[in-house]
């Protein structure tokens, strides 16, 4: 039992290091990007922009990831798009986790005091330039802990592209069990895995919110 | 310097300003007066297009806005030749006092970060908070935080400051230190556009009185007549209660 542990750790763990945390990573920067994108469109409630941004979140809110998964990898093809299992785990999940940040990230700019956007105005600085350097900074404060869980959430759902032929840690492990026939061991012991990252990135959120918080005082 | 005509705004269907003019000249000291609810910060968040005014012209320094149709350039134009403190202060909570002040000079008008900085100290050192540059707003008391306001404002070179009751969120004690930093700007012979309910202040400080009632200048004159010779039974009465409050 031991032995087989042992000698399926750096087997699982691997696949976990290069697929699990860049998958994770790179989505989740696309999916801040597009979150501060939507978030910006809805705030400055821009006409049809801001619709379409609503039927985006609600598109992608409202449908479950694995559907969304097999959508793009299975369904895609069929109308002449053909993607790569990676990459088009990578265009769902930013897609997915975007359409929720974004309604963090507007919430946490819509916690900002208006006061803040009209002292930028009044100092001559243009709506993007209060944004960018005032409003913005103020809000991914307020927005870090929700976001965190999120981070969080997505290293957990990107065993998911294991449906779709990305062959990443719960893939590498029921191949394992296929071939030794120890699933509770080797479920078990993926699991542990996940548990080390998700423990590692909340490590990283306390240390990001210490620093938050020492650049930036609580208002008395 | 600075003249409004014929302006009018309205929230929904209510009236709150209603065929207002007012003129300030360069180095004016101006007081807008009146009871809570006449519209004195609705009146002065229009003139820096803070808030939306439906009709009207302004016209300064030569230049001449439509209320109606202005631009969105030509406000931020205006806004870089002007400069606003809030009741609240509205500091930038995510910047020390420092780049509170340096934040307009380097962001909007493109100055280089050194002369920034000498021009920002130099700033807090009128305002008397020099030796707080570093400290971030949560840190600093009321007062404290309108003064830097103040040089955040003065940073710019404004033509014409505009004050909005900058002393109605403070104490006695903190109204004071700001008064005085305002009085100091005054005889430098800056010009201000102040809505104050400090009427030691307006009487000992402004040249110019505009007193509103429900949305309209009900009289304006030097401060001198108005605090002696008020016309309208309103401002009469509504002055008696001013320094009747302050047990003079």
């Amino acid at each position: 039992m031991l032995a087989l542990f042992l000698e399926s750790f750096p087997k699982i763990l691997v696949p976990g290091l290069l697929v699990t945390i860049p998958l994770t990573a790179i989505s989740f920067a696309l999916a801040m990007v597009i979150a501060i994108f939507v978030a910006m469109i809805r705030f400055a409630r821009i006409p049809v922009l801001s619709q379409l941004m609503q039927i985006y979140i609600w598109i992608f809110r409202g449908t479950p990831l694995l559907v969304q998964l097999f959508v793009v990898f299975y369904g895609l093809p069929h109308a002449g798009l053909l993607i790569d299992p990676f990459p088009a785990a990578v265009l769902v999940f930013s897609l997915n986790e975007g359409a929720y940040c974004a309604e963090t990230v507007r919430a946490a700019i819509e916690a900002v005091p208006q006061g803040q956007l009209e002292a930028g105005y009044c100092v001559g600085m243009t709506y993007l330039q209060t944004m960018r350097r005032i409003i913005l900074p103020q809000a991914m404060r307020t927005a870090f802990p929700p976001l965190s869980n999120s981070l969080i959430a997505m290293v957990k759902d990107t065993s998911l592209a294991a449906n779709i032929t990305v062959t990443e840690m719960l893939m590498v492990t029921q191949r394992i069990v296929a071939r030794t026939y120890e699933p509770l061991l080797l479920y078990v012991e993926v699991g542990l895995i996940y548990l080390i990252f998700s423990t590692v990135f909340t490590f990283l959120q306390r240390a990001g919110e210490k620093k938050l918080n020492t650049y930036m005082e609580r208002e008395a | 310097m600075l003249a409004v005509e014929h302006l009018k705004k309205s929230f929904g269907d209510m009236t709150v300003l209603e065929d207002i003019g007012l003129t300030v000249e360069k180095g004016d000291v101006a007081v807008i007066l009146g009871p809570s609810g006449a519209g004195k910060t609705t009146l002065l968040r229009c003139l820096n297009f803070l808030e939306h005014a439906e009709e009207g012209t302004l016209v300064f320094q030569g230049q001449s806005f439509d209320l109606r149709t202005v631009r969105s350039d030509a406000i931020r134009a205006y806004r870089m030749r002007t400069a606003f403190v809030f009741q609240g202060f509205h500091l930038f909570l995510n910047k020390t006092a420092l780049d509170n002040v340096t934040e307009g000079l380097i962001v909007a008008r493109g100055m280089e970060q050194k002369p920034a900085r000498e021009k920002a100290m130099e700033m807090l050192e009128k305002v008397g908070m020099a030796d707080h540059a570093s400290f971030f707003p949560g840190k600093l008391s009321g007062g404290q935080q309108q003064r830097v306001a103040i040089a955040r404002a003065l940073a710019t070179d404004p033509q014409i400051i505009f004050f909005d009751e900058p002393t109605s969120a403070l104490d006695p004690e903190l109204t004071g230190e700001v008064l005085a930093v305002m009085k100091k700007l005054a005889e430098e012979g800056r010009t201000m556009l102040i809505v104050t309910h400090e009427m030691q202040f307006a009487k000992t400080v402004s040249n110019r009185v505009f007193f509103m009632e429900d949305g309209r200048i009900v009289e304006s004159g030097k401060t001198g007549e108005i605090f002696t010779h008020p016309r309208e039974e309103r401002t009469r009465a509504f002055l008696q209660i001013g320094t009747d409050e302050r047990g003079e």
